[in-house]
This record gives C-alpha cells, sequence and structure tokens, in this order.
C-alpha cells in the first residue's frame, strides 16, 4: 500500500463505476444477448442438419474479438471529451487504481458476463437442435466437439486467447491515444501492422 | 499554499504564458478576472494538474499538481466551466464520490442543496444545467478541501441563484482554504472576494487586494470636467461620468469591479502606478 496504491481505494472506485454506469452496463448485456441471440438463431435456422459444437464455440470466439474490441475502445472515452475529462482526471485516484478499475470492468467482468452469456445461448440453441433430432433423429445431427482432438479448434485456442489479450490491449491504448473514431483509427492501425508483418515475413529469406 | 513560479503554457503554437509568476494564500477568495482567452481556465487547469506547464513550477499545498497524487487531489477540487455529472440520483452521485474526500461533510451537502432549492430525491439528468451547477457547487463546497477552484461558477445561474451562490461561498471560507473564482461576469462577485488578479495575455495585469483597492482609488460619479479629463478611466451615464480616479483624500467608496475591470484593462500602467506609490 503505497500513497498512489490503495486496494480500499480500488474497491471504492469499482463501487463509484458500478454506481455510476450500471445502467449502461446492464443495456450492454442486453445488447450482447440480443447479438449472440441473433447469431446463434441464424445458424440454428440456417445451419443445415448436421449441427456441429465447434462451429458454436467459433461463433462464439469471433464474438468475443469483435465485441471484446468495442467494449475495449469505449474504455477511456472520458479522456476524449473537455467534460469528462476533467471529471475523470481531478478526481482523487491514482492512474494505476483508474487503470485497474477500468481494466475490472472492460476486461474482466466483461470476459465473465461474455462467457455466461454465451454459454446460456449456447445450450439454449443446443435445446432447440435437441428437439429437433428428437422429432427427426435420421434427418438431424449434433456433433460434439471433441476436446481431446489435437486438430480441432482446441488446438488453436491458446493462440486465439493469446490475440484476445493483444488485441484488448490494442483498443484500451487506442481509448487513450485518439480523441475520436478510436474504435476505427485502432482497426486501421492494426491491419496496417498486421500487413507490415505479413510483407515482412514475405520478404524474409526461406532456408532450404 | 499555491505558488506559481515563471509558468510558461502553451496551446499548440498559441502561447498562453510567459513567465508567469502568482501566489495564493488560504484565508483568501480570489477573483481571477480576465477576457475571454486569457488563460483564467487554463491556470485553474494547470493548478489542478489536468495540464501540464511547458517550463516553470507549480506547487500546490507542498505537492506537484501535474503528478496528480490521490492526497493532493482529495484536497483540492474544481467546479469547472464545463462540467460532467453522471447520470444517476444525487443520492448515488454523494455515495460514490464523497468517499474519496476525507473532510466531506454530509450535513453542509443537505444545507446548500436546500439553500439552492434542490430537491435531494431527483436524478441529475432530470435536473437543469443551473441546478446540475449547484449542485456541483453544494458537493464541491461539501467537500471542504484546501483549495477550491471555480471557473465561471456563475453562469447558468439565475438572479435569485447567484445571490444565493454568494451566501453560500461566503458561509464556507474559513482559514484554512482557498477559493479561487474565475469570471468575467465580475458583477455576480462583488462583495464575495477580497483579492483581484487581472490578467491579459497570459500576464497579470493587477493584483491587489480589497481593502488596498478601496482605499487607494476611488469609484464615482463626478461633474467637473478636470476630474473627469484626469480620471483612469470614464463612462458617460445617466447620472453624470462614472470615473475611477485615485482616492486622494481616503473617502469611502464603494467598489465596482467592472469599471475596476475596465480601468485596468484601458489604462493598467496609471492604475498600478497608485499602488505603487502610495503608502
Amino acid at each position: 500500500m503505497t500513497a498512489n496504491f490503495s486496494f480500499k481505494r480500488i474497491i471504492q472506485l469499482i463501487g463509484k463505476q458500478w454506481g455510476e454506469n450500471r445502467r449502461m452496463y446492464l443495456m450492454s448485456v442486453l445488447a450482447l444477448l440480443g447479438l449472440l441471440g441473433i447469431v446463434f438463431g441464424f445458424w440454428a435456422a440456417n445451419g443445415g442438419s448436421h449441427y456441429n459444437e465447434e462451429s458454436a464455440y467459433i461463433i462464439g470466439l469471433f464474438g468475443l474479438f469483435i465485441t471484446g474490441a468495442i467494449f475495449a475502445s469505449t474504455a477511456f472515452n472520458m479522456l476524449g471529451s473537455k467534460d469528462k475529462g476533467i471529471y475523470w482526471i481531478s478526481f482523487p485516484a491514482s492512474h494505476l487504481e483508474k487503470f485497474i478499475a477500468t481494466w475490472f470492468f472492460n476486461f474482466l467482468v466483461f470476459s465473465v458476463v461474455y462467457l455466461v452469456c454465451f454459454l446460456l445461448l449456447k445450450a439454449g440453441v443446443e435445446s432447440y437442435i435437441q428437439v429437433l433430432i428428437d422429432k427427426d433423429p435420421v434427418k438431424y445431427t449434433y456433433k460434439r466437439l471433441n476436446w481431446n482432438n489435437k486438430n480441432g479448434i482446441n488446438a488453436v485456442l491458446p493462440y486465439f486467447i493469446s490475440a484476445f489479450f493483444a488485441v484488448q490491449a490494442a483498443f484500451l491504448l487506442g481509448s487513450v491515444a485518439f480523441k475520436r473514431f478510436s474504435f476505427i483509427i485502432t482497426i486501421v492501425i492494426i491491419a496496417a501492422f498486421l500487413f507490415y508483418l505479413f510483407t515482412m515475413f514475405q520478404r524474409s529469406p526461406t532456408v532450404h | 499554499m499555491i505558488t506559481i513560479h515563471n509558468l510558461h503554457f502553451s496551446y499548440k503554437k498559441k502561447k498562453i504564458f510567459n513567465g508567469l509568476s502568482l501566489s495564493f494564500s488560504p484565508g483568501h477568495i480570489y477573483g481571477l478576472l480576465g477576457k475571454n482567452g486569457t488563460g483564467k481556465s487554463t491556470l485553474l487547469k494547470n493548478i489542478i494538474g489536468s495540464l501540464f506547464p511547458s517550463q516553470g513550477k507549480i506547487s500546490a499545498l507542498g505537492y506537484e499538481p501535474g503528478k496528480r497524487q490521490p492526497a493532493f487531489l482529495q484536497d483540492a477540487f474544481i467546479v469547472p466551466e464545463e462540467f460532467y455529472l453522471p447520470d444517476v440520483a444525487i443520492e448515488k452521485f454523494v455515495s460514490c464520490n464523497a468517499p474519496f474526500y476525507p473532510k466531506f461533510s454530509r450535513q453542509q451537502f443537505n444545507t446548500y442543496l436546500q439553500e439552492f432549492d434542490i430537491p435531494q430525491e431527483n436524478s441529475l439528468q432530470q435536473m437543469s444545467y443551473g441546478q446540475k451547477k449547484k449542485v456541483l457547487i453544494s458537493f464541491a463546497l461539501a467537500c471542504n478541501t484546501s483549495i477550491l477552484l471555480m471557473d465561471e461558477p456563475s453562469n447558468g445561474l439565475d438572479i435569485m441563484s447567484k445571490s444565493q451562490f454568494r451566501k453560500v461561498i461566503a458561509g464556507a471560507i474559513d482559514d484554512n482554504k482557498c477559493v479561487i473564482i474565475s469570471t468575467h461576469q465580475v458583477k455576480d462577485l462583488e462583495s464575495l472576494i477580497d483579492r483581484i488578479t487581472i490578467i491579459d495575455e497570459g500576464n497579470i495585469l493587477f493584483d491587489q487586494n480589497i481593502n488596498d483597492i478601496s482605499s487607494k482609488l476611488s469609484f464615482r460619479v463626478s461633474f467637473d470636467d478636470e476630474e473627469t479629463k484626469k480620471a483612469f478611466y470614464k463612462e458617460e451615464s445617466l447620472k453624470g461620468n462614472v470615473i475611477v480616479t485615485p482616492n486622494t483624500y481616503g473617502e469611502d467608496s464603494k467598489i465596482d469591479l467592472e469599471l475596476l475591470y475596465k480601468a485596468v484593462v484601458t489604462n493598467g500602467n496609471s492604475v498600478n502606478t497608485v499602488f505603487k506609490n502610495q503608502p
């Protein structure tokens, strides 16, 4: 515990952030449920007759990437406006404490809430598919994901999660660095960076 | 309490301060006057630490504001001209924010809200700009911070609220507090501030306390052409010429902040000589 870091203040900051933004957070959860519901609904309605659990996880992971990036890009949008900025900056807590409280909601809480929403909707869609299978077991099938399969989605999951951390960090940084359109500007910068990496790899000599 | 030494500050290419030095002591209400864009708000933002000087040093309560340490920020409060309040009930706003200010008094806050006629059960987003401002001013005063900075606090307040504001501020000051009020609505602060600092183009044009001003300058109506010619500032009115002159005979005259401001802006060097020459 130092002058610039106090657990008590962090808890108070988390309480303040929840107290002042809970309406927005609850609306975001509803929006997330709605968005995932639409995608899963589309999948259930147009997925043919042979469903695959792996597809549900792929939907979930891409959804996590996109919604996580959008949410992270709003993390420090207070700094983009004069009135909100001075309210945020002159508030008696250190930058580290403010960052931890923001990270807590924009990364930790978001990830947990997303996971819960995803699993709830996945369970809902699976129930629907089960109803279809019960009606016509010959026509409809549902292939469960084999977590022991080394070539499936579980093989790329660690890389996907690492990439998610990196993208979240980039969008958090983007929300501080850019006053306006932080989401779009960050996407452009990430795309430019990936393009640069791609061209560098293309140019590098291959060893035979 | 606040010492500013050789402050330099620019917004990109626009220079605002070029070596400003100034100090503020506890127990006073300072009036920071000046035209739009002369650096009043910038000075307050430098003092609270939301802007950083490009050169020079600011010390407030022994802290460097730019470091934005919690110990400093919990003893300093700014009421900005453009302010933000979250979309919550007043009660929620207080419960979320008051724990960060160790000297916050709930009783004082309730008293100030009563003075301003603000119902406590209201949500902040339902309120008008003026009502929100009164809530923020009440909260700022109830925090009892040693430094209180207010940028155009009377903007958006109705006539009744302006006098309530003066009454509330006058009752809240004590020997340990330093209140700096930046404004160009000088009439709103009459009988409230006890030191006047006028800034123009980043320089201090005038910096005197009220007692010295009233003993050294006279604000009155004159019909004497000779006297009017020699005045630092004159303004025609229906009653005659309103003038600002040296208070040669030690007469009692009520300070007219608007006239003082105009006299300093138009004839600052002459006005300041009175304060240098007289004992």
